[in-house]
C-alpha cells in the first residue's frame, strides 16, 4: 500500500517534457493536457468563435505537441505551447477570411513582436523608470494600469470609476503593459 | 515598488477550476482581485479567460473535449518511422513483445493519473473454491502530506456526516426478521424520525431526503450502525486484529532527569503498535467521520486496507472522505469498488455520491449518465436525480 510512484502531477513541465521524450508515454501528455488545455481552448475560443471548432483544435494542437515534443527542444512549454496555439487559430482564420479578418491582425501582430509577457526580461533598476514610463502612456491605459496595479482594483471596480468598458479596461491594461515594456526595454537593445 | 513590481510578475497559469469560479462570479472581492492579477500577468492567461467570457457553454464544451481526449489519447507515441514504413514489424514486436512484458509493462504505467476509472479492468475473482475473498489490485492511495496539502471543498458543498445520514436510505437485511411489511413500515417510521430528531437539534437545518415504502434497500449481508452511520457487520469475517501505531507522551527522558539544560523540559514520545479488532478499530474510524475529521479518517481507512483491501466500508468512507477533500478521480476509485463490490449495502448511495463526485469533477455527461440510470431505476434517490439532471 506504501506509495512507490512519485505523483507525476507535482513534476514541473520542464521533467514532463524530460520524462516524454525519454518514454514516449503519453501519460505526460495528459498532465499537460490537464494543466493547459483548458488554456489552449480558452484561446481558440477567442478566436475561431466557436465550441465545435475550438475542440477541433485543441485536439490538433495537442496531436501536435505530442510529435513537436520529440524532436524540439523546447525550454517554456507555456510560452511555446501559447505561440502552437495562435499560430493555429492564425492559420485556421487564414482559411476563413473574410470572416476572421479582424482577428488575423491581431495575432499576426502579436506573433510578428514576439510578445509573451515572460519572453522579456525587465532589469530591476529600470523599475525606477516606470513612473516616468507609465507617464509616457496614453491617458486610458496611464488610468487603467494606475488604478488596477497600484491601486489594486478588481476589472469592474476599474471600469466603474473610469466609465470604461470592462473589456476596454483589460484591453488597456494588456496594451499599457505591453508599452511599458517597450518602453522600458527601449535602450537595451 | 512592491506593487509597481506585480505590473511585469509572471503568472502560473490558470487552472481550470479558477477559471470556472471566476465565471461564475463565486468569489470574494479579494480573491477576485488576486485571479484578475493572474489573469493580467500572462497573455496566454488572458486570452483564455477572455474566450471563456465571450462563449456561455465553453465550459461544457471543454468537459467533453477532455473526455474524448483522455479517451483517445494512446499510451504510447508512434513515430511516423514506425507507422508507416515498418507498421508489419511492429505488429509482430507488439505481440512478442506483450508475452515478454506482460504484467511488468502494465505495472510501469500509472493509469490513474490520465484515465481514472480503471478499477473495472483490475478486478479479479479468485476462482479458489474456499474462499469467496476477491482479489483486487490496491488504490494508489494519497500519502499523509498529500492529504493534509489537500483544499477541501467549500462546507456547503461537502457531504457532511449529517447530510449522509439525513440522505441514507432505509437498508434493511435480507431474512432478517424486517421482512414482515409491518416491521418494515415501523422502520421506515422510526428512521425518519431520527433523521428529524437529529436535524431539530442542530443550528443549521439540513435537507432531509424521507424513506418511503418504495425505495426500501435490501442489503445481502449484515449491517449495524457505528456513530449514526451504517457499516457493513464484518464481526463474524474479519477476525484478525488491526495492528496500528501508537503514541504516547510521557514523562522527562531519563537521560535529560536531574540535568539543567533546556532538554529537561522536554517530553519522551513512546511509540509503539497496538492490536485492536476490526470493529473496535472501525468504531474510532466512524466517530472521526461523524465528527467530519475527513483527513484523519482517511489516514485510518488506509489502515484498514492495508489488512482488508476490501473492506466496502473502508472504501464507501473513504470515497466520501475523498469527495470532501475535493480529490475526486480518488473518491471516484474508491465509489466503483463499492458498486463493484459483491456486498450491495451501499450500492445505491455510492452510485448517488460518484453521479455528485463527476459534477464536481466536471465530467458532465458521465454524470448525466449515471443520474440518467438513477432515474430510470427508480430507487431511492431517482426524486434527486431527476432534480438534478433538470438543472444541469
Amino acid at each position: 500500500m506504501r506509495r512507490t510512484k512519485k505523483n507525476i502531477k507535482q513534476f514541473p513541465d520542464t521533467e514532463l517534457l524530460i520524462q516524454y521524450k525519454k518514454s514516449k508515454n503519453n501519460k505526460y501528455i495528459g498532465i499537460l493536457f490537464e494543466r493547459y488545455g483548458h488554456l489552449v481552448y480558452g484561446v481558440c475560443l477567442k478566436y475561431l468563435k466557436s465550441v465545435v471548432e475550438s475542440q477541433d483544435a485543441t485536439s490538433v494542437i495537442f496531436e501536435k505537441v505530442m510529435v513537436d515534443l520529440l524532436r524540439m527542444d523546447v525550454k517554456n512549454f507555456k510560452s511555446w505551447l501559447y505561440r502552437v496555439s495562435t499560430n493555429h487559430c492564425l492559420m485556421q482564420l487564414r482559411k476563413k477570411k473574410p470572416e476572421g479578418i479582424e482577428n488575423i491582425s491581431e495575432l499576426e501582430y502579436k506573433l510578428k513582436d514576439n510578445y509573451n509577457s515572460e519572453d522579456i526580461f525587465i532589469k530591476e533598476s529600470k523599475l525606477k523608470n516606470l513612473e516616468e514610463a507609465i507617464k509616457k502612456l496614453k491617458n486610458e491605459q496611464q488610468q487603467c494600469i494606475d488604478l488596477f496595479y497600484l491601486k489594486e482594483k478588481t476589472y469592474d471596480e476599474v471600469a466603474n470609476l473610469t466609465g470604461y468598458e470592462t473589456k476596454k479596461v483589460k484591453s488597456y491594461i494588456q496594451n499599457g503593459k505591453r508599452n511599458l515594456k517597450l518602453i522600458l526595454t527601449e535602450n537595451d537593445s | 515598488m512592491s506593487r509597481k513590481k506585480n505590473i511585469f510578475e509572471s503568472s502560473t497559469p490558470l487552472t481550470k477550476e479558477e477559471m470556472d469560479a471566476y465565471l461564475k462570479g463565486d468569489m470574494s472581492q479579494a480573491d477576485k482581485y488576486q485571479l484578475e492579477q493572474k489573469i493580467a500577468g500572462n497573455e496566454f492567461n488572458s486570452d483564455a479567460m477572455e474566450g471563456f467570457e465571450s462563449t456561455p457553454v465553453a465550459m461544457k464544451g471543454f468537459n467533453e473535449l477532455e473526455n474524448q481526449f483522455h479517451g483517445n489519447l494512446p499510451r504510447k507515441a508512434a513515430s511516423k518511422f514506425w507507422r508507416f514504413e515498418f507498421s508489419f514489424i511492429l505488429i509482430i514486436s507488439i505481440a512478442i513483445g506483450l508475452y515478454f512484458i506482460g504484467y511488468h509493462f502494465l505495472d510501469q504505467i500509472d493509469l490513474d493519473e490520465i484515465k481514472f476509472d480503471e478499477s473495472k479492468l483490475t478486478m479479479q475473482i479468485n476462482t479458489d473454491s474456499s474462499s469467496t475473498a476477491i482479489t483486487i489490485q490496491p488504490i494508489e492511495e494519497l500519502d499523509d502530506k498529500e492529504i493534509e496539502d489537500a483544499t477541501p471543498l467549500e462546507e456547503s458543498k461537502q457531504l457532511t456526516s449529517d447530510r449522509i445520514i439525513f440522505n441514507a436510505p432505509l437498508i434493511i437485511v435480507i431474512d432478517s426478521t424486517f421482512n414482515g411489511t409491518d416491521k418494515i413500515d415501523s422502520a421506515i417510521l422510526l428512521i425518519n424520525e431520527e433523521k428529524e430528531i437529529i436535524n431539530s437539534e442542530l443550528d443549521d437545518k439540513k435537507e432531509i431526503t424521507e424513506v418511503n415504502t418504495k425505495n426500501v434497500i435490501r442489503s445481502n449481508v449484515g449491517t449495524l450502525f457505528l456513530s449514526r452511520l451504517l457499516v457493513v457487520d464484518y464481526t463474524d469475517i474479519y477476525t484478525k486484529e488491526i495492528t496500528v501505531p501508537d503514541f504516547e507522551l510521557t514523562g522527562t527522558t531519563a537521560d535529560k532527569e536531574n540535568k539543567s539544560d533546556n532538554g529537561a523540559n522536554e517530553l519522551a514520545v513512546n511509540t509503539y503498535t497496538q492490536k485492536i479488532t476490526y470493529l473496535d478499530f472501525l468504531q474510532k474510524v466512524q466517530s472521526k467521520f461523524r465528527r467530519n475529521k475527513f483527513k484523519d479518517a482517511l489516514k485510518d481507512y488506509r489502515t484498514i486496507l492495508i489488512h482488508y483491501s476490501n473492506d466496502v466500508n473502508a472504501h464507501f468512507y473513504m470515497a466520501l472522505c475523498y469527495f470532501n477533500i475535493n480529490k475526486q478521480k480518488k473518491a471516484i476509485q474508491h465509489f466503483d469498488r463499492v458498486l463493484n463490490h459483491q456486498f450491495n449495502t451501499f450500492h445505491e448511495e455510492a452510485k448517488w455520491y460518484k453521479a455528485m463526485s463527476l459534477h464536481e469533477l466536471g465530467k458532465i455527461s458521465r454524470c448525466i449518465t449515471i443520474l440518467n440510470e438513477i432515474a430510470n431505476e427508480n430507487g431511492f434517490y431517482a426524486k434527486k436525480a431527476d432534480e438534478m439532471l433538470n438543472n444541469i
